[in-house]
């Protein structure tokens, strides 16, 4: 059987041919081809300058993997917030460095993936829960800038549940 | 590891690996910072990364370098208790998480309150009807969330509104979300009063503390600057709860027995929740209250010196109408007087004419007693010549009498038969002197010129002058009348 294919060159000129319906499943991908009419057999090439080649192989993958899921619910206001539904490939596929999981996350919302915008965003909420702000700040290498009354402010304003 | 990385680095945009980064020039600013936080919780994620593909070079992106909506995208997979402890971290997560905090509470009470709307039209109206229907439980729950957060935005409204402070009792919007979730997987809902008791609580907690520990410190607000007015009107329902009274409320929201506890408490809350959140307000009132108050007491001074005015002027006017009627009266009196002196003027012409008249008279009997006197050559009593008493003919002493002139008062004895008529001759006579009737007088001329010729010449025997004798009888005559 023949699939068409169509080719996408990140922004360090690398030229990925992956087929359609995986290319798809990014929805600013499905658009650009359906608003600019893109023929198959000319097989012209998708430029995606905001997305380099190793995360867009990452991508690749992903959606290679999850081509047959069903497409994700619509966000709920309400839904329950749950970050322990992260498959374990994915969680495998995500076991990156801070950089690159924060790029994909990048080149999910640029692409508009949003399976894999959910996944990498509860990894990087995981990553959070449970932590001090200190433990914050070193995993995030984020520096405390808050000046002494503002952080008192801050610290104040927490406590107010607290003589529960 | 670091080692392979920074010579990475080193080799800047040449094509050792395979992919060069996307921004080589960010590279060794940011490599310190990563180094860092690679070191010390990633080493296990990088080996790993590594392993599978080949690594990016270096750390491109940090997380404060990610898109606030992204970073508002992964908190928002974590509670808002969670959420509000992550302020902490720094300004730039504290600004966003208060952000998020805003506008879920926001959103939570645009969205309970078109539910309680919708739940509402949904219910029968009348009180009995509702407790029975099934969405009972459901409604009672949203009424009280719906309250739960109009009175919240009651106490942090005004000041979220103007970024004093966010929202931070974030632990409030989780258990809102937990009583909607439970709302939604539960099929039959029951004790609704329980559902919300936890929320109860903790909006309680959190809207006195706000008022003890928070609001004392943030800006004051002006409360009659314009957009405090425009403030109340962009939040309709605040008007609305702040009319009711506790009474009024429990009686509006009780729905059962067991309701009717929590709701007394929420009326006692409401009571005491809008007094302190409108401190400010309430001072204001009473220092245009005391305003007012001196204001009105000054003005019931005015009012009562304007009424006596007008008491004294009412007072002068009545005094002015009675002087006025006083003139008049005096005037119609003066009048009066003036005609009748009129009058006494016309009877004294009268009279002087009629002394004008007897004058006359007088001066013509005078001349005609002159005329007789020289006619009659033994003039009576005494002649002239001998000096014998002339005694008066009967005739002449006659027209005496007539005249009123008594005979004997001259010494000269009248006639016995005439004298009783002459009394009364005397007496007519008199009256009719009176009455001064001319024509009488005139008719009665021959008559009396001789008695009085006579009585003349008896005067002037006895005094024997004529001219004062003349005079004498006419000043008696005058007296007389």
């Amino acid at each position: 059987m023949e699939m068409p294919n169509i080719k996408l060159q990140s922004s360090d000129g690398e030229t990925f041919e992956v087929d359609v319906e995986i290319a798809k499943c990014s929805v600013t991908i499905k658009t650009m081809l359906e608003d600019l009419g893109m023929d198959d057999e000319e097989e012209e090439v998708v430029p995606l300058p905001n997305v380099n080649s190793a995360i867009l192989r990452k991508v690749i993958q992903w959606a290679t993997y999850h081509k047959d899921d069903p497409p994700p619910p619509e966000d709920d206001e309400n839904k329950e917030k749950r970050t322990d539904d992260i498959s374990s490939w994915d969680a495998d596929f995500l076991k990156v460095d801070q950089g690159t999981l924060f790029e994909l996350i990048l080149a999910a919302n640029y692409l508009d993936i949003k399976g894999l915008l959910d996944v990498t965003c509860k990894t990087v909420a995981n990553m959070i829960k449970g932590k001090a702000p200190e433990e914050i700040r070193k995993t995030f290498n984020i520096k405390n800038d808050f000046t002494a009354s503002e952080e008192e402010q801050v610290r104040k304003e927490n406590e107010w549940c607290e003589e529960k | 590891m670091v080692s392979t990385r920074q010579m990475t680095i080193g080799n800047n945009g040449s094509v050792e690996s395979n992919q060069p980064p996307t921004v080589p020039t960010e590279g060794p600013a940011k490599f310190t910072r990563n180094s860092a936080a690679a070191s010390t919780s990633f080493n296990g994620t990088m080996q790993y990364c590594k392993a599978l593909s080949p690594s990016p070079p270096v750390q491109l992106i940090y997380f404060l370098d990610l898109p606030q909506e992204i970073i508002e995208k992964i908190f928002s997979y974590l509670s808002f208790k969670n959420i509000c402890q992550l302020r902490l971290v720094c300004r730039a997560i504290d600004y966003i998480c208060g952000q998020v905090l805003n506008s879920t509470f926001l959103r939570l009470q645009n969205q309970m309150l078109s539910r309680f709307q919708e739940i509402k039209a949904k219910m029968p109206r009348r009180e009995s009807a509702r407790r029975s229907h099934h969405l009972a439980c459901e409604s009672d729950i949203i009424e009280t969330l719906h309250m739960r957060l109009t009175l919240l935005q009651m106490s942090f409204g005004k000041h979220i509104e103007r970024k004093h402070c966010c929202f931070f009792p974030g632990e409030i919007l989780d258990e809102v979300y937990r009583i909607l979730h439970y709302i939604k997987v539960t099929s039959k809902l029951d004790l609704p009063y329980k559902v919300t008791d936890e929320l109860f609580d903790l909006s309680t907690m959190a809207m006195e503390y706000f008022k003890e520990k928070i609001e004392p410190n943030l800006p004051e607000i002006a409360y009659f600057s314009a957009d405090f007015l425009n403030f109340s009107g962009s939040f309709p329902y605040s008007s609305k709860y702040l009319s009711l009274d506790s009474s009024a409320l429990s009686s509006e929201v009780s729905k059962d027995s067991g309701h009717v506890s929590t709701d007394e408490l929420e009326g006692e809350d409401l009571v005491e929740t809008i007094p302190q959140s409108n401190m400010v307000l309430r001072k204001r009132i009473r220092k245009i209250k005391q305003g007012m108050k001196r204001y009105n007491s000054q003005l019931s001074l005015l009012r009562q010196d304007l009424r006596s005015c007008k008491r004294k002027t009412s007072d002068q006017q009545k005094q002015i109408s009675e002087q006025q009627k006083q003139l008049a009266d005096q005037q119609k009196q003066t009048l009066e007087y003036a005609t009748r002196l009129d009058d006494y003027d016309k009877k004294n012409e009268e009279i002087s004419r009629k002394f004008s008249t007897l004058l006359q008279e007088l001066n013509k009997c005078k001349t005609e007693l002159q005329y007789w006197r020289c006619k009659s050559p033994a003039s009576p009593p005494f002649c002239n010549n001998c000096g014998n008493a002339i005694l008066p003919q009967p005739e002449e002493l006659q027209a005496l009498m007539n005249q009123g002139v008594n005979p004997e008062g001259l010494g000269l004895e009248p006639p016995p038969e005439v004298v009783p008529v002459l009394g009364a001759n005397v007496e007519n006579n008199v009256e009719e002197e009176d009455k001064s009737d001319n024509n009488r007088n005139i008719d009665k001329k021959p008559a009396v010129e001789q008695p009085s010729t006579s009585a003349g010449s008896v005067k002037n025997i006895k005094r024997k002058s004529e001219e004062a004798k003349e005079e004498a009888t006419t000043k008696k005559d005058t007296s007389a009348f």
